[in-house]
């Protein structure tokens, strides 16, 4: 591999890097602005959020008198996994030139990893609402966790392979059949997911002013300055990996196949495709209502049975 | 015999230190602590030198398969020989009872000094004899010797497990489990004398040569032998239930060695018999597994969930292990039945790569539930809490064998659970639809019970380490454990560690029974990552833990470096905030009980917890004219042991009391039962022929 080549490779992972770090609080902006909207409010900016973790930097922490040093290590841990989950997913170049460090079980893997480190970190001020977000993020993303890992088996179960990069070379060369009644099941599986695992409507509220309606507000309660920077912007981190993965292997067209300059339009489709996601998931969000918490258990059900369906239907028809 | 002379000295010395240290602790002073010092001192030698051996072996290059037997002991047409013997994968196991042992021996140490008062000599001896059993089960050759081990282990854990036997719970459950393991002794009994009288030779080696012989129903009937047996020392749903009872029983470093160790022996006893010696068998066997396998692996989590001891806990937590491991060999022996080598030496290597990591990281949890329950005087974790403080060196081990048994990135369990995906995954290449969806469903079913390990452990490292105490014993712990007990945590730890992130290491070392086993090269592994990255012939996904680690610790030193750099507000210490309520006490904390409610009241239907509410009886201790006393019980059920367990136990009673008739306690009534036996025994032989089958 010359030089040359070897340059574009970590320019392209660097860039990649800063476009989900970067946009991550962009599309947590869009969607409480499409919210807004349609609830008839003006809403904030959509560039609130960065302005937001803009006052938390210069903000000092406050910590409970009986934190250890959890409290402290919890949020480094917990936005590394994130952050190392980046390049697990193609975003700009097929296939991913990161693809070799691993699959989509290790993105389920490290995406666990973060959600352990807060959940941990929650408990160690002592608060009540800590232990009772730290429960309820706990247990629904465990239920969540067999219709996670069958929906990826379910998009790798046509290409034989857990590999991002190789799932979506495959639904490019499927073209429109790409849509496919088992890849419509799985993605319906994976819809759920997405919205339990990153704290929205109808699981959990993220605009909720309720200590006792609240799972994720609920963990953070007792976080201030740097650390809770960190735990907000990985929450928004978590919503662009998922929807990421979501879309490239829904929609992998628009990806540059080599490092040349169309890596540059890349982004661009990138940007765009992520945006409109947001949008729809917003718009998605306003018609639900709040579920009774324990009614999230059919939830886990209905999506683990769509993947196992979706997978069945596949192996049915021979891959 | 051509023998390879180095391991066997190797395994003479380390014999020998184990004996040299039995000794002296049960012949010494059984009160002195210099005693049990010296006892472990050779305990300790003692796996050094085994697992030297062992490694001897195993990284030797040459393919290696001996059976020793001295002579003197050889009786051509008898069954009991003895003899043992090295093959991969006996050095396998002995490596993995001298590494794991190593840890827990030194941690032993500071345990002893600290937390163990009485006979501490009488324990060290016994630990040291136990380990001395364990090392001769893998290592015999022979039929006769390994059953010969085998009871020698059950009855020395019993030892091991009674050893405060001044408390009356500790007697029963010593009890309830000689008796379980006496029956499983008598189903490993039946399945190897099967296979030793149907093939025709004393020797594992000489039974595997002649086993593709044997008549598919006697295999089958062993087979079914064995996974009783066997099943019960691992601790297979429905045969767990002496384990929850004994763990807790036992000192902790016994149950470390229990839990890390022994159980595994059990899993050994299925990988000799079933694997190398049978060489596998009909579809069914591996579904048999597979589902008993899901089954413990639900139940365990399941019923770990619901526990406040926290060694229960580790002890339910085993169950679900086990059924992990359980269905990797299931998925491995349906692989081979319907002709796909590479797929099962896949799962079997997924199932003994997690054999490994489930000792090391059983273990580093049961020492430090050893620590803290010694510190907070206390198994309770509701009277724990905000020990991460006075024990910050445990508290960190801990939370590291906490993720590690979550199977979380990048740690050694995360790697084992991923190859069993990848096998489950690779199921789509069979052609069988059955057998497709049925290891799809096994994938479901290992994610769950993975999800709510982490669930599990969130609540548990919670709920002792972190907030404030519950308790005043639990606030007066000033001090962490001993620096002996710490530095065994701390090798276990790093060895979760380095195996999560070059996991290449164990792989390398258990490939070469893998594919001894499943008739395969041994797996080939690229070098291509930092340090090494997982790419076998018939994986569908590609891991390199190492460069992924690399990503994590970068991420996170630049975070730490950016998060100490200043801020225009200072950081400050004070009350937690919670909502602007007034000085939180450790009353309006989250208690385990309050953390697991959750999952209790979704699983009600499995669980069936009985509850019981009480408000103020009148009059009484009110605390206040208008408060009222209330109580709240809650208890789960225990379908196993309610359902199957008792009644069988009843059973077992009534026929006790009805033979009970026979003895007369008149000497001559005994003599002719004597000699009634011996006429029958007798008639039976004359019958069939007088000669062997």
């Amino acid at each position: 591999m010359s030089l040359s080549s070897e340059l574009g490779i970590v320019g392209i992972i660097v860039l990649e890097f800063a476009l989900v770090l970067g946009i991550s609080p962009l599309l947590s902006g869009v969607i409480r602005k499409i919210k807004s909207r349609s609830q008839g409010r003006v809403g904030f900016p959509i560039f609130q959020s960065y302005r937001d973790l803009g006052k938390l930097f210069h903000k000092g922490s406050v910590y409970a008198e009986s934190a250890s040093a959890v409290t402290e290590w919890a949020p480094l841990i917990s936005f590394g996994a994130l952050i190392a989950a980046i390049p697990l997913v193609p975003w700009l170049v097929l296939p991913s030139p990161f693809g070799f460090a691993g699959d989509l079980i290790l993105f389920v893997g490290l995406l666990a990893l973060s959600r352990f480190m807060t959940a941990l970190a929650a408990l160690d001020a002592g608060s009540t609402f800590g232990g009772m977000g730290s429960t309820r993020d706990m247990w629904i993303g465990a239920l969540l966790e067999p219709a996670f890992l069958l929906t990826i088996f379910a998009w790798g179960a046509p290409s034989g392979s857990t590999g991002a990069s190789t799932i979506a070379l495959h639904s490019i060369s499927l073209g429109l059949a790409n849509f496919s009644p088992p890849m419509l099941l799985a993605t319906t599986a994976f819809v759920f997911v997405l919205f339990a695992e990153t704290g929205r409507l109808p699981f959990d509220n993220p605009a909720t002013h309720l200590e006792l309606t609240m799972i994720h507000e609920a963990m953070v309660l007792d976080y201030s300055g740097r650390e809770l920077l960190l735990i907000e912007w990985g929450k928004a981190v978590k919503f662009t990996l998922l929807t990421g993965l979501l879309l490239t292997v829904l929609l992998p067209w628009g990806l540059s196949l080599s490092l040349g300059i169309l890596v540059l339009l890349a982004i661009a489709v990138v940007v765009a495709k992520l945006l409109g996601a947001s949008v729809i998931i917003g718009a998605l969000e306003t018609r639900f209502a709040k579920l009774r918490l324990f009614r999230v258990v059919d939830f886990a059900a209905v999506a683990t049975v769509l993947a196992l369906g979706s997978i069945s239907l596949t192996y049915l028809v021979g891959v | 015999m051509n023998l390879p002379p180095g391991p066997l000295l190797l395994l003479g010395a380390a014999a020998s230190a184990y004996l040299i240290g039995v000794l002296a602790g049960l012949l010494g002073k059984a009160d002195s602590q210099g005693t049990a010092q010296v006892s472990l001192a050779f305990a300790l030698l003692g796996t050094v030198l085994g697992g030297t051996s062992a490694l001897f072996e195993l990284l030797g290059g040459s393919v290696f398969n001996w059976t020793y037997v001295p002579s003197g002991f050889t009786s051509p047409d008898s069954v009991m020989v003895i003899g043992i013997a090295m093959d991969p994968l006996s050095a396998f196991f002995v490596l993995l009872i001298s590494m794991v042992g190593f840890a827990i021996t030194l941690s032993s140490f500071g345990y002893l000094d600290k937390y163990v008062h009485e006979r501490p000599a009488t324990l060290a001896g016994f630990y040291a004899l136990f380990l001395f059993t364990l090392l001769t089960v893998v290592l015999a050759g022979t039929v006769f010797l390994f059953l010969i081990a085998w009871e020698a282990m059950t009855i020395v854990s019993y030892f091991l497990v009674v050893h405060e036997h001044a408390s009356p719970k500790v007697r029963r459950s010593g009890l309830f489990y000689l008796v379980i393991s006496h029956a499983a002794g008598a189903a490993v009994l039946t399945s190897l004398l099967l296979l030793a009288v149907y093939s025709g030779s004393p020797t594992f080696a000489g039974i595997a040569q002649a086993a593709s012989h044997l008549n598919p129903w006697v295999k089958s009937l062993v087979f079914v032998a064995a996974t009783l047996g066997f099943g019960t020392k691992a601790g297979l749903v429905p045969l767990h239930v002496w384990l929850p009872e004994a763990h807790p029983a036992a000192p902790s470093n016994v149950s470390a060695l229990m839990s890390g160790v022994m159980i595994k022996v059990g899993i050994y006893g299925i990988l000799r018999v079933v694997f190398q010696v049978m060489g596998g068998g009909p579809l069914w066997w591996g579904v048999l597994l597979l589902v008993m396998g899901a089954t413990s692996a639900l139940v365990g989590v399941l019923n770990a969930i619901a526990q406040h001891d926290i060694k229960r806990l580790l002890a339910f937590h085993s169950v679900e292990n086990i059924g992990i491991i359980f269905m990797a060999l299931g998925a491995s022996l349906i692989f081979l039945s319907l002709g796909f080598p590479l797929l099962a030496a896949l799962a079997l290597l997924a199932g003994m790569l997690h054999t490994v990591n489930h000792a090391l990281f059983k273990s580093l949890l049961f020492l430090g539930a050893g620590a803290v329950s010694g510190a907070a005087g206390t198994r309770d974790m509701e009277h724990m809490g905000g020990l991460a403080r006075a024990m910050p060196q445990t508290a960190l081990f801990f939370i590291v064998g906490a993720m590690a048994i979550s199977g979380l990135p990048p740690l050694n369990g995360f790697v084992s659970e991923w190859l069993l995906f990848q096998a489950f995954f690779a199921s789509f290449s069979t052609g069988s639809l059955a057998t497709e969806v049925l290891l799809t469903a096994a994938g479901g079913v290992l994610a769950l019970s993975t999800g709510l390990a982490g669930y599990c452990f969130v609540k548990a490292s919670g709920a002792i380490f972190l907030a404030r105490p519950r308790s005043s014993e639990a606030e007066r712990v000033s001090s962490d454990a001993p620096a002996t007990l710490r530095s065994g945590m701390a090798v276990l730890s790093i060895l979760c560690i380095l195996l999560g992130v070059v996991p290449l290491l164990a792989i390398e070392l258990i490939g070469r029974s893998v594919s001894e086993i499943t008739n395969t090269a041994s797996p080939t592994v690229s070098l291509g990552g930092v340090l090494g990255s997982l790419e076998l012939p018939s994986l569908s996904g590609n891991l390199d833990l190492g460069v992924i680690a690399l990503v994590l610790a970068a991420a996170i030193l630049v975070l730490w470096v950016v998060r100490r750099t200043r801020t225009a507000e200072k950081d400050r210490v004070s009350p937690a905030w919670d909502c602007g309520l007034d000085r939180p006490t450790s009353r309006m904390e989250y208690t385990p009980s309050g953390y697991a409610q959750p999952i209790l009241r979704i699983f009600a239907s499995y669980y069936a917890p009985t509850t019981l509410t009480e408000t103020s009886p009148r009059g009484g201790s009110r605390p206040g004219p208008l408060m009222k006393v209330s109580r709240f019980q809650s208890e789960i059920s225990y379908p196993w042991v309610e359902g199957f367990f008792d009644p069988l136990k009843q059973h077992v009673m009534d026929l006790a009391r009805r033979t009970s008739r026979l003895q007369s306690g008149r000497i001559h009534a005994y003599l002719a039962y004597f000699v009634l036996t011996l006429l029958v025994l007798l008639a039976a032989l004359w019958f069939f022929g007088g000669g062997g089958p």
